[in-house]
């Protein structure tokens, strides 16, 4: 896992000298996408275990089971968290194995933040392809991500829920390379925390025609102990489809309690 | 992990519905490499485009009267007195809902313009406003626009040499022409035409129609400048955001007004 992440270090730092030729022709990524779960990568290790005590059960089994639903747990022994993550997590967990109901993201309708963000968790999402740069537009809340085309990161970013994304291609492959997300932000569904140093790489390829596979790999050295990563497959709606308009601001319900959680709102009008 | 795509299924609106037009048979005048197309000069308005003043009431070209009817007159003052008291009886400003159009049209953020092939994309900063406008194809069913009303409508346009007319119907009535209040109902239909002008900055000149609020269509002018190096922010309500204190117009950035 290691070497495949620093090779992906490498050719990110040689694109620079070869951009794509202008004969060479885009693959097309456009259009909308059902992204699947967040699945294990083929090599290298996954994130955060789930604890084995307390398998996450959703509204959907609810219904089949009449069980009271479970929100994810994360194991505290994964060697993968570096002690504070550990700690941040453990307080997490145990409020959670209580029942309490901590918000995530979307249901407070704050951005869901990098790699959820790839998954079916956070809804349809168009990718809009131009010469110089892509935007992907996550239907819900919505979310906007701004991808710039074979530049070189910024020398000051200031770092938001987005993080600053550059990207260029491999042949059929489109390698996006971020930093700079804001630790506002959670890694995954158990709340896991991340520093400043949090680093990600995608490479979107298609693996059929309609099929986009999303291979990530994440790199945070003061949250985890090693880099890990997976994969997200999505499948593409046909072209006579468009999205919704979804304002989370008006559908900002708990999927565990059904209930209506704080959002951010202005107190002053802002203009 | 998919706990959160419950959630997909108890919008008020079902996310599987489909719905927009297709582009993938537009007309497009420029070069197309796969998914992306390089406008011809003439018609290239994309980037990064930014207003240099605001005016919380439309402005119609040649200083014309709002055409309002009696029922539009009385909800424009109701929507006054409400405003004036407390201005973020404002759902749009209060929650950050798109502004709808016209009203996104006088936004005192910038704005975005891409063109890929068979599409236009406008991604307004401003509460992250989202419009979609497929080109070269016709308008969506009256079905479709009665019961899934936008925001910011459903858009189609076209090409007419150098200016894009954009076609939107479709809207909900949850916003207002501009920020003063002034209603429309479900039936506003809007058409903007967009075109580069000489000194290289964009005009974007729209004609309103709702027979529930007024006796006339009206028309209002808008130009901004172009940004070649500016990228847009996130936006999210409540927080501080891009300064925009030289926009001439505004009263109390960050403030009532």
């Amino acid at each position: 896992m290691k070497k495949t992440f620093v090779a992906g270090m490498i050719s990110t730092a040689l694109i620079f000298g070869t951009p794509t030729l202008a004969q060479d022709i885009v693959p097309d990524f456009s259009g909308i996408w059902d992204a699947g779960d967040l699945d294990p990568p083929r090599r290298g290790r996954p994130g955060v275990a789930e604890h084995p005590d307390y398998p996450q059960r959703g509204t959907r089994d609810q219904d089949r089971s009449r069980q009271q639903p479970i929100p994810p747990v994360a194991d505290l022994t994964d060697p993968l968290l570096q002690p504070w993550v550990r700690e941040e997590l453990r307080d997490i967990v145990e409020r959670r194995i209580a029942g309490e109901i901590i918000p995530e993201a979307r249901s407070q309708c704050i951005p869901m933040g990098l790699p959820v963000l790839l998954s079916d968790e956070a809804g349809p999402r168009i990718i809009v392809q131009t010469p110089d740069k892509i935007v992907i537009i996550n239907e819900e809340l919505p979310e906007v991500r701004h991808i710039y085309l074979n530049v070189p990161h910024s020398e000051n970013f200031e770092p938001d829920h987005y993080g600053e994304s550059v990207g260029h291609y491999e042949g059929d492959t489109l390698v996006i390379d971020t930093i700079g997300i804001s630790t506002e932000t959670w890694v995954d569904d158990f709340l896991t925390p991340h520093s400043e140093k949090l680093h990600i790489t995608e490479r979107y390829r298609l693996v059929g025609d309609d099929v986009l596979e999303i291979e990530y790999f994440i790199e945070d050295p003061d949250a985890f102990t090693e880099p890990w990563g997976g994969i997200v497959l999505a499948e593409r709606r046909r072209p006579d489809e468009d999205l919704m308009e979804v304002r989370c601001s008006e559908n900002n319900f708990d999927v565990f309690s059904g209930e209506t959680l704080p959002m951010p709102i202005a107190t002053q009008v802002d203009f | 992990m998919n706990f959160r795509s419950a959630n997909c299924a108890a919008m008020l609106m079902a996310c599987g519905v489909a719905l927009g037009a297709n582009g993938a048979n537009a007309q497009t005048n420029g070069e197309v490499n796969g998914p992306t197309l390089t406008p011809s000069p003439e018609q290239n308005i994309s980037g990064v485009w930014w207003t240099s003043s605001y005016s919380p009431e439309i402005e119609l070209i040649d200083g014309a009267e709002l055409p309002l009817n009696e029922e539009g007159r009385a909800r424009h003052a109701e929507n006054r007195v409400a405003l004036e008291a407390d201005p973020l009886s404002d759902e749009t400003r209060k929650f950050c809902t798109p502004d709808g159009v016209p009203r996104i049209l006088a936004s005192p953020y910038p704005f975005e313009i891409l063109q890929s092939a068979g599409f236009v994309t406008i991604i307004y900063e401003l509460n992250r406003v989202v419009r979609r406008i497929a080109l070269d194809t016709p308008m969506p069913d009256e079905t479709t626009l009665l019961y899934f009303p936008f925001f910011s409508g459903h858009s189609v346009g076209h090409w007419e040499g150098d200016t894009l007319i954009v076609e939107t119907a479709g809207y909900n009535d949850k916003t207002f022409i501009d920020a003063s209040g002034v209603p429309h109902s479900t039936q506003l239909h809007t058409v903007e035409r967009m075109r580069k002008l000489d000194d290289g900055s964009l005009e974007v000149e729209i004609t309103s129609t709702d027979p529930a609020n007024f006796t006339a269509p009206f028309t209002a002018r808008y130009v901004y400048d172009f940004y070649e190096d500016l990228r847009l922010e996130d936006y999210i309500c409540g927080k501080p955001h891009r300064d925009i204190s030289h926009i001439e117009g505004l009263t109390a950035p960050g403030g009532a007004q």
